[in-house]
């Protein structure tokens, strides 16, 4: 791999050194584009409590272009997919070089706080977002309370396993 | 950041992530990326940042390995810029590379505004322009018309609708009477209606008694279809001297060697034929066919396209004259090669040296001939639908 470049060296260390609160993101050792990720439900959210374990690759282009964000949690939400995809516009046609992966994190954070079932990517969870709200927003958090509810993790690895 | 260069939108950027970014996008705008603004305008080099730049480089210690490999990776920004001015390539030319989509108010493509090239998608397919502002969709804007302008808009369609529809009865009811030519009712309604030379001289050769609507389209095809014949005539010429030249030689001929001939010749006899029916007025079916190579000729299918098609052969007399011709070689009549028009084939057992000349004199006189017999013809035709 050929050398990092000076703007990923710069947010690594400072996702590290000064991490926003509820998101955590660190790089894996043998490849530093790649990064886990994880972040907290937003508190009087339907993901409440939740915390959701995500994948973060910057490509090549990066900073030219966006990086690449999949959940790895299930999430009950109208704008992910099951496979984990993010519709979300920074991610795709509004990404800008000014934003970095802190602020996409945080971005991905303020989308899990307010879903659009307008512009959805799980159809079938836009509808049922959409007739009726409330008994889904009830199973969003049925679905955060299976899938993305560990208790403090007693390991390092501990909740990637079951979380698949 | 070694070359500031600022945004119209006042962000200030090193000239070569700019340039990047800009070039990079895929999307149809180009944005400053802290604002999204549209660049519409090349960020320009931020003087007052550069020297701000130079004095703060001006206090570091210039022993120092670190801010020495500094000021080499500044000195090649520097340079690179500067040969991209020199070079008139500022931003790898995407200020020039790109274009609006135009869309053509006639047929509502949407055009480069560079080439006028149809685009489709974000990129010129001629000139690999990039459209900014991505292709617009423009549909008929009735802004640009204000509302007493598209009413009166209207109101001229609908008056031209009524116009028409009276014309169209008028003339119908004028063809309906059919006691004045078509061409002169169209005279009269439209003074300045400049008469389209053929039909009208046709036209008004014709009697009247001829006219009724339909009768009317089918002249005017059949004029159309003499002109054509016209055409092949003058084409044959030059064939029929080489084929004169060719068949001169042989004086005589066996019996089916001349029915060959008659074959190919069989629209001749046709018109021929037609001819002779003109003369006894439609006495078409007076056949008084006794000889086998003229029963044969009925069945022959004309090598013409021509408007006599439907008209049926009749053996005439000027044919008996014709298969004399063929039995007493010797007994040559030049009305019988003037008869038949001078185009087509001639058989070669009716010619000899001697006639060539008289005959090559005769076709142009038949020509002539052969052009007074189709307007005539037309009268034969017509005297048979009655």
């Amino acid at each position: 791999m050929t050398t990092l470049p000076k703007r990923i060296i710069k947010e690594t260390e400072r996702l590290v050194s000064d991490p926003v609160p509820g998101i955590s993101a660190e790089p894996h050792e043998d490849n530093l584009r790649y990064f886990d990720v994880s972040i907290e439900g937003p508190q009087q959210s339907a993901y409440e409590n939740g915390v959701f374990r995500l994948e973060l690759f910057l490509p090549d282009e990066y900073p030219m272009e966006p990086p690449k964000v999949r959940f790895l949690t299930k999430i009950y939400h109208p704008n992910i997919d099951r496979l984990g995809r993010i519709c979300l516009d920074v991610l795709k046609t509004n990404w800008s070089p000014a934003l970095q992966i802190r602020t996409v994190l945080l971005s991905i954070q303020a989308l899990l706080a307010t879903p659009n079932p307008n512009d959805p990517l799980a159809n079938d969870v836009a509808e049922d977002w959409i007739a009726d709200e409330d008994a889904a927003i009830a199973k969003a958090k049925h679905w955060t309370a299976l899938y993305a509810c560990r208790p403090p993790p007693p390991s390092p690895t501990g909740p990637s396993e079951t979380n698949n | 950041m070694y070359v500031p260069v600022m945004t119209s939108c006042g962000h200030n950027y090193c000239y070569y992530c700019i340039s990047n970014w800009l070039n990079n996008n895929n999307a149809t705008e180009l944005n400053c990326p802290q604002c999204r603004t549209t660049i519409g305008a090349m960020p320009a080099l931020n003087v007052s940042l550069l020297q701000t730049l130079e004095s703060l480089i001006d206090v570091l210690d210039k022993g120092d390995p670190e801010v020495a490999s500094l000021l080499a990776a500044k000195e090649e920004s520097m340079n690179e810029y500067k040969s991209d001015v020199a070079k008139n390539g500022l931003y790898r030319n995407v200020f020039d590379n790109t274009a609006v989509a135009v869309v053509d108010d006639d047929d509502g493509v949407a055009r480069c505004s560079n080439c006028h090239w149809e685009v489709e998608g974000s990129v010129c397919p001629h000139c690999h322009a990039r459209m900014r502002g991505g292709v617009e969709e423009h549909t008929f804007n009735s802004d640009e018309y204000s509302d007493s302008e598209l009413e009166g808009l209207e109101q001229n369609l609908d008056e031209y609708r009524v116009r028409s529809a009276e014309i169209i009865e008028e003339l119908d009811s004028v063809v309906g009477d059919s006691d004045e030519s078509l061409a002169e009712a169209l005279d009269r309604r439209f003074p300045t209606r400049q008469p389209r030379d053929f039909l009208h001289d046709e036209v008004t050769n014709l009697s009247d008694e001829y006219y009724d609507e339909n009768k009317y389209y089918r002249h005017s095809s059949r004029i159309t279809s003499t002109s054509e014949d016209e055409e092949f005539d003058s084409e044959m010429d030059g064939f029929i001297v080489n084929d004169e030249d060719d068949r001169c030689d042989s004086d005589e001929q066996t019996d089916e060697e001349f029915n060959d001939v008659l074959v190919r010749s069989g629209s001749i006899i046709r018109r021929h034929g037609v001819h002779k029916t003109q003369n006894t007025t439609g006495s078409s079916g007076s056949s008084d066919s006794t000889d086998s190579s003229n029963s044969e000729i009925e069945v022959i299918p004309s090598t013409h396209v021509n408007p006599l098609e439907e008209v049926s052969l009749s053996i005439t007399d000027d044919e008996e004259e014709l298969r004399d011709n063929r039995t007493s070689s010797d007994s040559h009549n030049s009305d019988f090669y003037e008869h038949n028009d001078g185009d087509g084939f001639v058989s070669g057992d009716s010619l000899d040296d001697s006639r060539i000349i008289e005959i090559r004199q005769h076709t142009r006189k038949a020509r002539k001939k052969q052009h007074a017999f189709r307007k005539r013809k037309f009268m034969v035709l017509e005297s048979d639908d009655e």
